[in-house]
């Protein structure tokens, strides 16, 4: 009974808990129409020149490849087309020697480019008149701005390692499954004796 | 060493699979009712030791203890590393569920084989048992490296360069396993050789005044 409510616990957990890869981080978003993808270890240290392949969530489709920098990070520029359809991105980074983690950016981070000089234009031309499109794009790439640190900070706060109580638990379920394992034992030796 | 979900290709997730689960039962069968604190205790350290970093290079390298527990437990080690890497890869998000039959492949299968290749050595005890402990902590973690490069070669860069990268970056933990299982190994060998399987020894007299020692 107690060996069958752990198995349902952990077929349970097995299908509840997302997994994901080991010492291996990535995060992915969009800005305008730049996707920017980040990779690092879950010491801190970055994924150095991680390959990095970006396809469409919805079809499958590749949209680009490319290699991180030294410091693991890439940028690259999402065509046009493909931010019209407004898909779902899927981001596969891979550090090599087994190390490989997955993340999805949603399709509305994205915005096609808007002729910024054209935007600017307009409002030098026609002074406080400009048009409310171009406010409103020079306000979100502010705003994108400001909030760059922050993002960095909430992401690294996210990507904290294991806390005392995981790995406290983690030892526990280990002298549990040995108490089960007694207890089945105890029984079996218990049974042999009793058939004696 | 855990590879991440996504990298391996079906077939060979599937053989590392089937490798774990006939290890682990095997290991299994062979656990003894009085060894299952001995063998908890050690997979618990198995569970902790991935937590402790040896920085290095681009990455960073964990502990394994792998042959620790190879040299210790013998075919219990299987069940041992199942265990703590299925909660590592719960817990922690270690390497992963589908790719848990391959890393639990990769960690148990050089433990056990040091063992093995280890035993008489062990037996002999004294300072042949204390150089064996340092050859299976660091010949362990070496496997693991190999095994886990050759699991690679299939998918990733090939296995020379994999091997190459694996095997160099472990070179650290290798030292440090090989010391850490010296010291432990040696010390067993002398005051509790029954926990190195070891068994018949303990009925000689001379062997309980040294575990009285």
């Amino acid at each position: 009974m107690l060996m069958r409510g752990v198995l349902t616990a952990l077929c349970i957990m097995l299908f509840a808990i997302p997994a994901s890869a080991h010492k291996i981080i990535l995060n992915a978003w969009g800005e305008g129409d730049t996707l920017i993808t980040e990779t690092g270890f879950s010491d801190g240290s970055a994924g150095k020149e991680s390959k990095i392949t970006v396809t469409d969530a919805t079809t499958g489709a590749e949209v680009l490849t490319g290699v991180a920098d030294e410091n693991g990070l890439f940028e690259a520029q999402i065509p046009a087309e493909v931010i019209v359809q407004g898909h779902d991105l899927q981001v596969v980074t891979n550090a090599g020697a087994g190390h490989q983690a997955k993340a999805t950016v949603s399709g509305d981070e994205f915005s096609p480019p808007v002729e910024s000089p054209a935007a600017e234009k307009n409002l030098s031309e026609q002074g406080a008149t400009a048009s409310s499109d171009a406010v409103k794009v020079m306000v979100k790439q502010a705003v994108r701005e400001e909030i760059k640190p922050l993002r960095r900070e909430i992401m690294t706060m996210a990507d904290k390692g294991p806390s005392l109580s995981t790995i406290l638990g983690g030892i526990g379920y280990i002298f549990g499954l040995a108490g089960v394992a007694a207890l089945v034992g105890a029984r079996r030796r218990h049974n042999e004796t009793a058939h004696k | 060493m855990h590879i991440s979900e996504g990298v391996l290709s079906v077939p060979i997730l599937l053989a590392g699979g089937g490798v774990s689960l006939a290890g682990a039962w095997l290991g299994l069968k062979r656990l003894d009712y009085d060894h299952l604190i001995t063998a908890a205790t050690l997979a618990s350290a198995f569970f902790v030791g991935s937590l402790i970093h040896v920085p290095l290079g681009p990455s960073s390298v964990h502990l394994l203890l792998n042959g620790l527990l190879g040299l210790i437990l013998g075919w219990v080690a299987f069940p041992c590393i199942l265990v703590a890497l299925l909660l590592q890869a719960l817990l922690f998000q270690f390497g992963g569920i589908t790719v848990l039959g391959v890393n639990t492949m990769n960690v148990a299968v050089p433990a056990i084989l040091c063992r093995y290749l280890l035993y008489s050595q062990l037996k002999a005890g004294g300072k042949r048992a204390t150089v064996a402990g340092f050859i299976g902590g660091a010949g362990a973690v070496l496997g693991t490296a190999i095994m886990a490069a050759l699991s690679l070669a299939f998918t990733d860069d090939g296995f020379l360069d994999t091997a190459k990268l694996v095997v160099v970056a472990h070179i650290p933990v290798m030292i440090i396993e090989g010391f850490v299982t010296m010291f432990a190994v040696g010390y067993l060998a002398k005051t509790h050789p029954s926990l190195l399987g070891l068994g018949n020894e303990l009925h000689k007299p001379e062997h309980k005044e040294a575990a009285s020692c």
